[in-house]
């Protein structure tokens, strides 16, 4: 098949599943109980107040027409306006992002640099006692309530140590750095305003680990599975009756081939993150979409969530097309038919 | 044996331990490959052949098995007690090994020159560009046409023939004094099998590097190999010159193996197989291994027998009591008239009549092309198109066997599928008793399905490993006949019966039987709705040679009794020769030649049938003398203008750029090949 | 026609797996015997014991309005281990039956059924399963059929990729040469020899039921008041965490063994029925 064929029917796709995704949160937008107009006008309206407001609204107009309206406003950037902040959704969604993408990043950095290894040690000694341990730490990892693992962690670290902070992104009373991107430690590297980073990385250590615990059991997992599977292959044993070296065989031929595949697993983690986020942002009051959503959740509002629940399938749609398009490059035998 | 041997395996012994005991898959294995000699270690499925040779370069997972005596010294170096670092650095040194699959040997996401010139930097100090170097030179010694655009091409890129060149190279890049080779050319087609046992023996020659050849096929080993190693459920039976062995060999299993090929047989008349089956290895009988299949036990075999030589050759030595006391005549020869002047044209009596031929004839093709759609473009149109098979006119008679003959693309499976009315064709007809198989509705199509019948090539994956035997047997009935289950079962039995499962067994499950019983139960399967064709595709090329005879007889058996008419795919030429009335031969989606099977057989006219009957190696004549075949196999993606067989051929001249219609000899036969009468050059 | 004896040996090599199987059992047990087990009623409220600490009459200790934690946590086994298998149930029996369906059917309808599993399988599923469950309103019941309906799709791609492979097999093409219809080939044929793929991944489904059915209940859109639930637990647990540490750390505990039960166990099982479907 044509390299720029599958490219094509990808992207199609990814336009098909985007439209997809609009639609059924319209449905759901549509589903939710309780009566926006009367919501929005207050508790002791007037019935002429309530119906002004509908009109407004726009919710006396048939659904095709509320959907044209709807995916007019989605792709202007208008999400509706937060019931609880009172702002537009869109705002308070550029304002907690980054904090997310920081925390979610370091979760992930801490998890492919502890996993991948683990997964590789657990596969080449496999059912061993160190392939158990490495087992029992993923079994762990995979099965953790996020939240509950963020309530011990802050308990230990926080309360009886007192080694790390408990809340926030920074110490009290300092100073974010300029923005740029929005992530401390990042804008704080930039601006080279050395005590802030510092700041910034402590407070990122225990959220940073709690996230990243769940996703090291999964990657883990992949990544043995996926080693397993290759060390079996015929050209593994080729390799061995020319003498090349166990690490050559490992690394050069097994784990090489491992990984092509486990990248598109790497898309998908993308959603265990923002899950995880959601969990644990909370307990450790991180000023990120996760706890946005927690307490828009608490308050019933729904614009918000809706607004959040958009952006995220938009941003998770987009980022498996990016790591799909990506696996077709690295495999040879996808890229080099096109 | 003068020098010191490159290789010498001492009384070896190695079991498995399993859940329900050990596995002992070899028991007191000497072997002995002196510098520059081709050895040949023989053997039929579970001898052990292939466990002996991993064991010697310890490819084995030590969890798995473990050595219970003896030793194994390779150049002076005891490799059961070597260092897996030293041992790393012997392999693909001194000794290298290529296996049987060269589909999957080479890893597919590195470049072939890469993966080449690791092995290379890994055994000797070299700088890449050296290393580069090298590897072109490698595969221009492995015959590999255009080395350059090889070395930057990925492994699917290539096929098979070319992939196992590649693998050759790699085990000679580092001058290795031993090369154990696997089963190589097991996988490949038949030209390309001659091809690169051609290739192996001159390299090794050259290189003056001995060869241990692992192979179950004996007339490969008897144009290949000096000295055999016959074994049988894990012990050496026999083992001397190849040719004292073949011919004069003085174990009973050797001779029963002898025996039981196609090639000792008259063509026609049953093989004589080997009864019963090899012992389970778990608790192996303490006497002769082969003293519950063999004709001439008796009391003295409960002991286990020690090797006597031959009287005047002292290095041709069985394993047997009676060792001595065994006929001196070839087990070949005894059987078979001399297959030389075997009378050609040995057609069933079927009436050459003039009754209108689509009548008489079961299955008639008329102008028949399969074109099969592959790939898309970045439009979304097909991209390319296989033609798989170019304008057949065919007929099958009522109660013949005909044979197709071909290599990998040329169609054949294609074919069988259309036989079976599961492909449209693309263009032209396909008559099934007279009736028109394209225009037939649902219902009759369904109705004329049940007539005829399939068995395919692999017995294990053509039996849902999830149904109990005589659930298998009678599931056509339960689907087309809508039986009660007593009625199925009781039909099941007779069934069973007919192709020799009894009836206490047909209770049990896929995987408690043999492959030959498998295969038994796939026929009787086939013969379930009592069809008058039946679609053979390589019945029985995953099987054993002794088992492969039991499956002929009562292939050939089966078609006496119940008036069978057999469509028989294979690419085994001795096979082929033995059980068919006629045999055609495919090339590239056309037939080149057709007609009675001996002639065709032992006296080809087409110079691509030549060239294929050639490759074949032959148990007790040299290669008949063929030109030897030309390139690569072209792909039926593009097909070329003319004969098809043109690029190829070294009798091709200008006469060749037109297409080539089929032209009747005065022998009977049809041929594909302007120049098929001409005796000249 | 599993071989019980050589399954033993697998399982004995395997000691998590055998550890797996005896939590699971063991929850099940607790689930089934929880009136037998549970010392007192999960709702008794009793006000002057409240927040009490561990001890020999309230082995878990005390919530806020003095319900034993020990009876509650047994007590909720019920809520998430049922709410668990009832999503791995629903999911598990549809999706498979559309998989096999569409894998077997190729053309648009298996087109139509695929783009449709590509748009659930889009959205990130918890937060899918969060919304749905936050427009149906909060309760134990409306977070079960939006888990259901998000891990329906993986079980219509698993089902649909084995009728794909199993489709070429020679057994399933000789079937369709005398004629089988393409529902008997599924019941005979297809769900047969799909079983093992299926049952490791409901164990493993199950495991991630129980965690997203409780993560559900923490953020408040799950179990409801009283109901005795292990997220809701820890949720209630959290306002008094830093005094009363056992509040929220034994349901939670209760969560982390369950889950790594199921997980164990379906990891073993995926070990032991794989690597033999592939012959050794």
């Amino acid at each position: 098949m044509s390299l720029l064929h599958i490219v094509r029917r990808r992207l199609l796709l990814a336009i098909v599943v985007v439209f997809g995704v609009i639609v059924v949160t319209f449905i759901v937008s549509r589903l939710i109980p309780g009566d926006p107009a009367r919501l929005m006008a207050g508790e002791h309206a007037s019935r002429e107040t309530v119906q002004h407001m509908r009109h407004v609204l726009g919710l006396d107009r048939p659904l095709p027409v509320q959907f044209a309206v709807y995916l007019d406003k989605l792709v202007h950037g208008d999400l509706g306006v937060s019931i609880r902040t009172e702002r537009p959704v869109s705002e308070d969604i550029r304002r907690f992002f980054p904090a997310t993408i920081e925390l979610s990043l370091a979760a992930l950095l801490f998890a492919v640099a502890a996993g991948v290894p683990l997964g590789v040690l657990s596969a080449v000694f496999k059912d061993t006692w160190v392939d158990q341990a490495a087992r029992a730490v993923s079994v762990i990892g995979i099965s953790m309530p996020a939240f509950w693992l963020a309530l011990l962690l802050l308990d230990f670290f926080y309360n009886w140590l007192g080694i790390l902070p408990g809340t926030g992104r920074l110490d009290e009373g300092m100073a974010a750095p300029p923005a740029v991107t929005g992530m401390f430690t990042v804008d704080a590297l930039l601006a080279g305003q050395w005590q802030t980073l510092r700041s910034a990385l402590v407070h990122l250590a225990l959220p940073g680990f709690t996230l990243g615990f769940v996703i090291l059991g999964i990657i883990m997992r992949q990544i043995r599975s996926a080693m397993i599977e290759v060390l079996q292959e015929d050209y593994i044993r080729t390799a061995r009756a020319s003498g090349l070296s166990s690490s050559r065989i490992i690394f050069g031929h097994a784990l090489r081939n491992a990984l092509i595949p486990s990248v598109t697993m790497l898309g998908l983690t993308f959603g265990d993150l923002l899950y995880g986020a959601v969990l644990t942002e909370t307990i450790f009051a991180w000023p990120g979409m996760g706890n946005y959503v927690i307490q828009s959740i608490s308050f019933l509002d729904f614009p918000s969530i809706m607004g959040f629940a958009v952006i995220a399938s938009l941003a998770y749609v987009l980022i498996n097309l990016a790591v799909d398009l990506t696996y077709m490059l690295l495999d040879p035998q996808i890229r080099e038919i096109g | 044996m003068s020098a010191e041997p490159v290789l010498a395996i001492q009384d070896f012994s190695l079991e498995f331990p399993t859940y329900r005991g050990a596995v002992q898959a070899l028991s007191g294995v000497s072997v002995a490959v002196a510098p520059g000699e081709i050895v040949a270690l023989v053997g039929e499925s579970g001898s052990g052949k292939s466990v002996a040779a991993m064991a010697a370069i310890r490819l084995l997972p030590p969890k798995l098995c473990k050595v219970t005596g003896g030793s194994i010294i390779l150049l002076g170096r005891n490799m059961l007690a070597e260092s897996s670092r030293s041992i790393a650095d012997i392999r693909g040194k001194l000794v290298s090994m290529v296996f049987q699959e060269p589909m999957s040997a080479l890893n597919p996401t590195i470049r072939i020159g890469k993966q080449i010139t690791q092995v290379l930097r890994r055994h000797e100090t070299m700088d890449p560009a050296g290393a580069a170097d090298r590897a072109l030179r490698l595969l221009s010694e492995m015959q590999v046409a255009d080395p350059k655009r090889v070395v930057r091409s990925y492994p699917f890129e290539l096929s098979g023939g070319m992939r196992q060149r590649v693998l050759l190279a790699m085990a000679f890049a580092c001058n290795p004094q031993l090369l154990i080779a696997d089963e190589p050319t097991t996988a490949l087609d038949v030209t390309v099998q001659a091809q690169v046992l051609a290739l192996l023996r001159e390299r090794a020659a050259a290189r003056g590097t001995a060869v241990l050849f692992i192979t179950h096929d004996l007339a490969v080993v008897s144009q290949l190999c000096s000295r055999i190693y016959v074994m049988y459920a894990g012990q050496i039976v026999e083992y001397g010159a190849t040719r004292d062995v073949l011919h004069h060999s003085r174990h009973p299993y050797t001779r029963a193996l002898l025996r039981s090929l196609p090639e000792s047989g008259v063509p026609g008349a049953p093989l004589r197989s080997i009864s019963g089956t090899v012992p389970s290895l778990l608790r192996p009988p303490t006497g002769c291994r082969f003293c519950s299949r063999c004709e001439m036990s008796e009391q003295r075999c409960a002991e286990p027998p020690p090797f006597i030589a031959r009287y005047e050759l002292p290095e041709h030595r069985a394993a047997c009591w009676l060792a001595g006391e065994i006929a001196e005549e070839d087990p070949c020869e005894a059987v078979s008239p001399g297959s030389a002047s075997a009378p050609a044209g040995t057609a069933p009596a079927v009436a050459e009549s003039d009754a209108h031929p689509s009548a008489r004839h079961l299955v008639h093709m008329q102008g028949v092309t399969v074109r099969f759609p592959v790939g898309k473009n970045w439009r979304g149109r097909p991209a390319m198109t296989v033609h798989a098979l170019n304008g057949i006119d065919l007929d099958i008679r009522r109660g013949e066997t005909l044979a197709v003959v071909g290599e990998s693309g040329c169609g054949k499976s294609t074919l069988a599928q259309l036989v079976m009315a599961l492909l449209k064709p693309s263009e032209g007809e396909v008559r099934f008793d007279g009736m028109d198989l394209g225009g037939l509705t649902a219902e009759r199509l369904r109705r004329a399905r049940q007539r005829l019948q399939m068995v395919f090539q692999d017995p294990q994956a053509s039996l849902d490993p999830r149904m109990p035997a005589w659930r298998i047997i009678a599931e056509p009935l339960q689907v087309a006949r809508r039986l009660a289950p007593s009625k199925l079962r009781r039909r099941a039995v007779e069934l069973a019966e007919l192709v020799g499962i009894r009836e206490e067994l047909i209770e049990r499950y896929p995987h408690e039987f043999s492959g030959g019983q498998r295969q038994r139960l796939a026929i009787a399967r086939a013969l379930a709705l009592e069809p008058e064709l039946l679609v053979l595709d390589e019945p029985t090329s995953a099987l054993d040679v002794s088992i492969q005879a039991q499956i002929l007889n009562l292939l050939m058996e089966l078609q006496r009794r119940l008036r069978l008419t057999y469509l028989f795919i294979s690419h085994n030429v001795a096979v082929v020769r033995h059980i068919a009335d006629r045999v055609t031969v495919m090339y590239l989606g056309q037939i080149v030649e057709i007609g009675p099977a001996a002639l065709i057989l032992e006296h080809p006219r087409h110079p691509y049938t030549r060239q294929l009957i050639g490759a074949v190696p032959r148990l007790h004549q040299p290669l008949m003398g063929a030109e030897p075949p030309l390139g690569e196999p072209r792909s039926n993606l593009r097909l070329p203008t003319g004969c098809f067989f043109r690029s190829r051929c070294a009798r091709a001249n200008e006469g060749c750029g037109a297409a080539q219609a089929m032209r009747t000899l005065a022998d009977g036969r049809e041929v594909r090949c302007h120049r098929a009468g001409d005796t000249g050059p | 026609m599993t071989d019980w004896r050589h399954t033993w040996y697998r399982l004995s090599r395997s000691p998590l797996t055998v550890v797996g199987l005896g939590i699971v059992i063991a929850v099940l047990l607790v689930m089934i015997f929880a009136p037998l087990l549970s010392p007192y009623d999960p709702n008794r409220l009793s006000l002057a014991v409240r927040l009490a600490p561990p001890s020999l009459h309230h082995w878990f200790g005390t919530d806020e309005v003095g319900r034993d934690l020990l009876s509650r946590v047994i007590w909720g086994s019920r809520a998430s281990v049922v709410a668990g298998i009832a999503t791995v149930a629903i999911s598990m029996s549809i999706g498979t039956l559309i998989g096999a369906f569409s894998g077997l059917s190729a053309g648009w309808v298996d087109t139509a059924i695929m783009r449709t599993m590509d748009i659930l399988l889009a959205f990130p599923s918890f937060i899918l399963a969060m919304t749905l469950a936050a427009a149906l309103g909060p309760s134990l019941i409306n977070a079960i059929i939006p888990i259901a309906i998000v891990r329906t799709p993986f079980y219509v791609r698993l089902a649909r990729g084995q009728a794909l492979t199993l489709r070429d097999r020679a057994y399933v093409r000789a079937a369709v040469s005398f004629g089988s219809s393409t529902w008997h080939i599924v019941r005979r044929h297809i769900l047969p020899n799909s079983l093992a793929p299926i049952v490791v991944q409901s164990t493993l489904d199950i495991g991630l039921a129980i965690l997203t059915v409780s993560a559900l209940s923490f953020i408040g859109l799950g179990a409801q008041q009283p109901t005795a639930e292990w997220g809701a637990m820890v949720a209630n647990g959290r306002a008094f965490f830093l005094d009363q540490w056992w509040y929220p750390t034994f349901p939670g505990l209760a969560i982390l063994v369950t889950a790594v039960g199921y997980n164990l166990l379906g990891d073993g099982l995926r070990e032991i029925l794989d690597p033999r479907l592939r012959g050794r």
